[in-house]
């Protein structure tokens, strides 16, 4: 009669064996990327905390004409004498009440009010810096000079972006509000005029901070920053890729009620979180960008503590075969070429391969695509090569030694190999080939990987004969017609 | 003591060397997969510490890494998906010499668990790894008492059809016949 308790203890003992519990530094990484929501208040800021004197002399409503500007001081504080119309009433551009933008709908009514003399917002976007989570007082945030227009900026999907939201009052008023709290800027993106996707969203509640009593003067700019990434819809903690190409993003931030309160945390009501009921929510947009092409988010970005400041786009030793593609964990984590890629024109800027016409230069087709990491070095790539035919990535064959712990590389034995993919089937024989490797492959999808064993000792390199000498991996329709192991190539 | 932001590296490691290897068995039990449970450790992990500005007791990080750990297992954990594309390229450590009645036994159990429903196999593990009662059980998953009898009837008879029978296992025997009385 099994003990099913102890079963179960003893099975997860075995399962887990040695390995190391898993880090702290990716957790860590990933709680300040939540947390991440930061005021960098920049301008003639009027936000003016709880108890703040507000703007004398509010005549005739909830906002005043323009003139000397009061200065907000704080030696006599007094609260406002009445209550203040509501943000819903502003001269905002905004989203009209009670729509919203959805996933798979059209964008909403968007209401802008004449003239320029409104509230609005303004974007700017950065690529985020490497995280360093060995220190704790690392920052994400690029330099000022780092933010561009979003409007006409290229993004690659799957990295972190630091986008700059800037509540800007242009309104020939002073906007005076009570307290309210508002959300972290967010961002949809929009392809003919439909929500096809939008900032990442992880399953947290929506971050909240207090506005304590909301005065924007003329001119006053508030912005606040946050760490995004763009996912197809539906959003959830699956990032998903959309295809390259053409999109208007709006930009989103909403004010309301700010209500601090116990939330069921996971089933316990027992920490405080706060939250925004939205009143109004401000919009900026469309502006026109461009998404890369080929750069697929994905979960390993949890193996991503690596610093890619040195070696863009992410060393070789954090790039592996999948059946995807190259892909990296590195800090670029996400499919970085993939099978059948389709080389678009021009080349992305942050493409692996570049063409270098005098690669092969005497040989019957000059010209190669070569990654970039030893493009114009003259020699033979230590990483990896590409087959291309018609623009069309139809062949990788990958040398590199990756180095996160337990992954299938150059170095690797069979058996591990064989444990790694079960379907694992001999393709082609060093006695047959003479090649010196024996080819092991395996298919999902029409793509196949190919794995040469080294069998012959004088091509297996330092880790001898019985190890991964290289990978192949070929796109539907390609056929191994030759190993990469001692290939030239100019073949 | 509580997590704030500048103590977040120190209260994530002690709890990770503290409890860290109870909360991977813990997220290995659920999920059956060694990579799957240190993927859902940290989504639990990074729920925990980010939801909470104010800090999480030290001392509850890992009640709410449990729960949290459940609840995202328990509610399909769409980022189970994405690592399935990637798992293949995943070595798997060599097994430990051990006595091959041991190995199948582990073996059988773990097969057994994966063919369980998410909330049945949930049950099974909160009752018979954690020791939790019925009534806990529910608690823990925010069902009704007699939901979390009901799962863990099925989830127990399901596994004794395969395992054989399993020691401390008549309570819920006896449920699932008052259940389907």
């Amino acid at each position: 009669m099994i003990e099913l308790g102890r079963a179960m203890q003893d099975a997860a003992d075995a399962a887990l064996g040695g390995r190391p519990v898993v880090g702290a530094a990716g957790v860590v990484s990933r709680v300040r990327r939540r947390q991440a929501a930061r005021s960098v208040g920049t301008g003639a800021v009027g936000m003016a905390a709880v108890g703040a004197v507000v703007v004398a002399g509010v005549q005739g409503g909830w906002w005043r004409d323009a003139g000397p500007v009061a200065t907000p001081t704080t030696s006599a504080p007094e609260p406002s004498p009445r209550p203040t119309p509501p943000p819903g009433s502003w001269p905002a551009v905004q989203v009209a009440a009670g729509e919203r933008f959805e996933c798979g709908q059209p964008v909403p009514t968007i209401l802008d009010p004449a003239g320029e003399a409104d509230l609005h917002l303004e974007a700017t976007i950065a690529r985020e810096l490497a995280f360093d989570t060995s220190d704790p007082n690392a920052s994400w945030e690029p330099p000022a000079e780092a933010f561009a227009p979003l409007a006409g900026t290229e993004l690659t999907q799957g990295d972190y972006w630091v986008l700059e939201v800037a509540m800007v009052n242009d309104a020939a008023a002073t906007l005076v509000g009570g307290e309210y709290g508002g959300a972290e800027p967010t961002g949809v993106i929009v392809k003919d005029g439909v929500m096809v996707g939008q900032v990442t969203e992880e399953g947290e509640p929506a971050v909240a901070y207090g506005y304590g009593t909301l005065t924007l003067e003329p001119g006053a700019r508030e912005a606040r920053r946050t760490s995004v990434r763009w996912t197809a819809c539906p959003a959830g903690s699956a990032v998903r890729a959309l295809p390259g190409g053409e999109y208007d993003l709006y930009v989103l931030h909403s004010i309301g009620t700010e209500a601090p309160h116990k939330v069921p945390f996971e089933g316990d009501p027992g920490i405080l979180v706060t939250s925004i009921d939205p009143i109004i929510t401000l919009v900026g947009g469309p502006y026109p960008v461009t998404l890369q092409d080929g750069v697929v988010p994905s979960s390993i970005d949890q193996l991503n503590e690596y610093s890619c400041e040195h070696e863009p786009p992410g060393g070789a030793e954090d790039v592996q075969v999948s059946f995807e593609g190259l892909i990296s964990f590195g800090c670029r984590a996400g499919t970085v070429l993939p099978i059948g890629w389709e080389i678009p024109e021009p080349v992305p800027s942050t493409s692996l391969l570049t063409w270098n016409p005098a690669y092969c230069a005497e040989s019957p087709a000059p010209g190669r695509w070569v990654e970039v990491w030893t493009a114009g070095a003259g020699g033979r790539s230590p990483y990896f090569e590409v087959d291309v035919v018609d623009r069309r990535v139809v062949r990788i064959d990958a040398f590199m030694e990756s180095t996160p712990e337990g992954i299938i590389t150059r170095s690797s034995t069979l058996e591990q190999v064989q444990r790694a993919y079960p379907g694992l089937e001999l393709l082609a024989s060093a006695a047959d080939t003479g090649h010196g490797v024996d080819a092991w492959a395996v298919t999902e999808n029409d793509t196949t990987i190919v794995f040469e064993i080294g069998v012959d000792p004088a091509v297996s390199g330092q880790y001898g004969v019985g190890t991964v000498t290289a990978i192949s991996l070929l796109a539907p329709g390609t056929t191994y017609d030759h190993p990469a192991t001692g290939s030239a190539m100019c073949h | 003591m509580t997590a704030k932001r500048q103590d977040l590296p120190e209260a994530v490691g002690r709890l990770l060397a503290d409890r860290g290897r109870a909360l991977t068995t813990y997220a290995y039990l659920l999920c059956g997969d060694v990579h799957d449970a240190e993927d859902l450790l940290q989504d639990a992990l990074v729920k925990t510490y980010a939801r909470s500005r104010g800090g999480v007791p030290l001392d509850s990080a890992e009640a709410y890494a449990r729960r949290a750990m459940l609840t995202l297992y328990v509610d399909g954990w769409r980022r189970r998906e994405r690592w399935t594309a990637r798992r293949h390229l995943l070595a798997e450590p060599d097994a430990a010499p051990n006595a091959a009645d041991d190995v199948a036994a582990r073996a059988d159990v773990m097969a057994a668990l994966r063919t369980l429903p998410r909330r049945q196999r949930a049950c099974v593990v909160l009752r018979f790894y954690a020791d939790l009662t019925v009534a806990e059980i529910g608690e823990e998953l925010g069902i009704s008492h007699g939901a979390a009898k009901r799962y863990l009837s099925m989830g127990v008879h399901a596994l004794e059809e395969r395992l054989g029978p399993l020691a401390g296992a008549g309570a819920e025997v006896e449920l699932v016949e008052e259940v389907q009385s």
